[in-house]
């Protein structure tokens, strides 16, 4: 993966939302590994995730010329768009059916940041999220990564459904709020 | 989703969304709300805006070349209805692991764990003692791995458990007890309004030629919309000055209006 700064990426973003397929390459080349991890962690499986990738691109090439730089980064735009489409696949009835057999048996762990890689944006709310009780932070760091339903995260943790809810909105609540202040 | 009552609960709604923690049909009913609700849209936006720094924590994994080779020979003819997918893309031996096979975690153990305490003395030069946030964002960061340990194998579930209990707790004392972590809050920049401005999810598409026509089509619509409206409202408002055959019925109930619900007061779901 080109190791490309986030100055020139949305320099690239600016490039592909004018149809500039050699600019649309670069950004790929930049980008779709960290949207491949980020997917498979999602769906823990090849194929899916290569679906995801490819629509997600495709929406990408397309939709260039809506991304916000106010909305966050680059990168953080094509992710969000990538979680979507591997989520709601996984939550598909016919994904559903056949996760009990994922091709990767679970998530790997992401791994540490060094301080001076992590932005601004991400210090604040992992300051945020690190407020939260023990219990909860572990919640939302395994729901945002794994991308798990509340019933499968109430399995997993082995807490029950309703309880899940309330502690995980409160959480929410309390990020939010914290994010705000 | 019969439940939302308030701003809070749609707010709520869309965080769950951005996580990825509704379950099947919640998920199906807030995909159709983000396409008819301008509202549901901005707040999923503003959620994913705050949670859209967390994938610097992912390692990139590199996909197989041929994902490339399908979305480029589709580029030219991605409007074109004949440019769908026929079959599913097949594994392929320079796949980065094979089916059914989690070569990944065995492949890069290196990449997978780098212990917090050699990456803390190698962060910023002008950090000459420790900082709060910065421990505080490793001992995260080493949850977050144990996150993936907890999960992957259930033996060393509680060994995983305690350790990131132990994590946390310092954490949250590191927290609150160093008055730098309120400035570094309190400097940054103010977050984005809660309803930062939409877009259409869609690219627009310029007038098409019979354009005409849907412009008549939705005066007569808009016609028919306000005169119901005009209607429904006499019937509130002032039923009598109706003729006789448009009087509502007293089995309507119109003019007493709705009874019985009231919303929840505000916030109360992150109550317990």
């Amino acid at each position: 993966m080109a190791v490309l700064s986030s100055v020139e990426i949305s320099g690239l973003m600016g490039s592909v939302a004018k149809y500039d397929a050699a600019a649309f390459e670069q950004l790929y080349a930049a980008t779709a590994a960290k949207l491949y991890g980020v997917v498979l962690r999602i769906l823990r499986r090849y194929d899916l995730s290569a679906e995801v990738i490819e629509a997600t691109y495709l929406q990408i090439w397309q939709t260039a010329s809506q991304y916000d730089p106010a909305l966050g980064s680059p990168i953080a735009w094509m992710v969000a768009i990538a979680r979507r489409r591997a989520i709601d696949l996984a939550r598909r009835p016919d994904t559903a059916a056949s996760d009990a057999e994922p091709e990767i048996a679970d998530a790997e762990s992401p791994g540490v940041l060094p301080r001076r890689e992590m932005s601004d944006e991400l210090k604040r709310l992992l300051t945020c999220i690190g407020r939260l009780e023990p219990d909860r932070q572990r919640t939302i760091l395994l729901a945002y990564y794994g991308a798990f339903s509340r019933e499968q995260l109430a399995a997993k943790l082995d807490t029950p459904a309703n309880l899940l809810k309330a502690s995980l909105r409160r959480s929410l609540f309390e990020i939010e709020q914290c994010l705000t202040s | 989703m019969s439940d939302i009552v308030n701003d809070d609960d749609l707010s709520a709604l869309a965080a769950e969304y951005v996580l990825g923690t509704l379950e099947p049909d919640e998920r199906t009913r807030a995909n159709v709300l983000l396409d008819v609700d301008h509202g549901f849209r901005g707040l999923v936006r503003v959620w994913e805006h705050r949670f859209g720094e967390l994938h610097l924590m992912v390692e990139p994994v590199e996909p197989d070349a041929k994902i490339w080779q399908r979305i480029k020979g589709k580029l030219g003819a991605a409007d074109a209805p004949s440019a769908r997918p026929s079959a599913p893309p097949l594994p392929t031996a320079s796949a980065p692991a094979v089916r059914s096979e989690p070569v990944l975690v065995a492949e890069t153990p290196a990449v997978a764990f780098v212990p917090a305490a050699a990456v803390v003395p190698s962060a910023s030069p002008s950090e000459t003692k420790p900082d709060a946030v910065a421990t505080a964002e490793q001992k995260l960061a080493e949850l977050i791995n144990e996150v993936g340990r907890f999960e992957k194998r259930p033996t060393e579930e509680e060994q995983a458990e305690e350790q990131a209990e132990e994590l946390t707790e310092e954490l949250a004392v590191d927290e609150v007890d160093d008055p730098r972590v309120l400035e570094h809050v309190s400097h940054e920049p103010a977050p984005p309004v809660l309803l930062a401005p939409d877009r259409p999810r869609q690219i627009v598409r310029p007038p098409a030629p019979q354009v005409g026509g849907w412009r008549a089509m939705a005066l007569v619509m808009a016609l028919v919309a306000f005169g119901l409206g005009g209607l429904i409202a006499a019937w509130r408002y002032a039923p009598e000055r109706l003729p006789r055959q448009l009087q509502p019925r007293v089995v309507l109930n119109l003019s007493q209006g709705p009874t019985g619900h009231t919303p929840a007061p505000h916030g109360t779901q992150f109550e317990e």
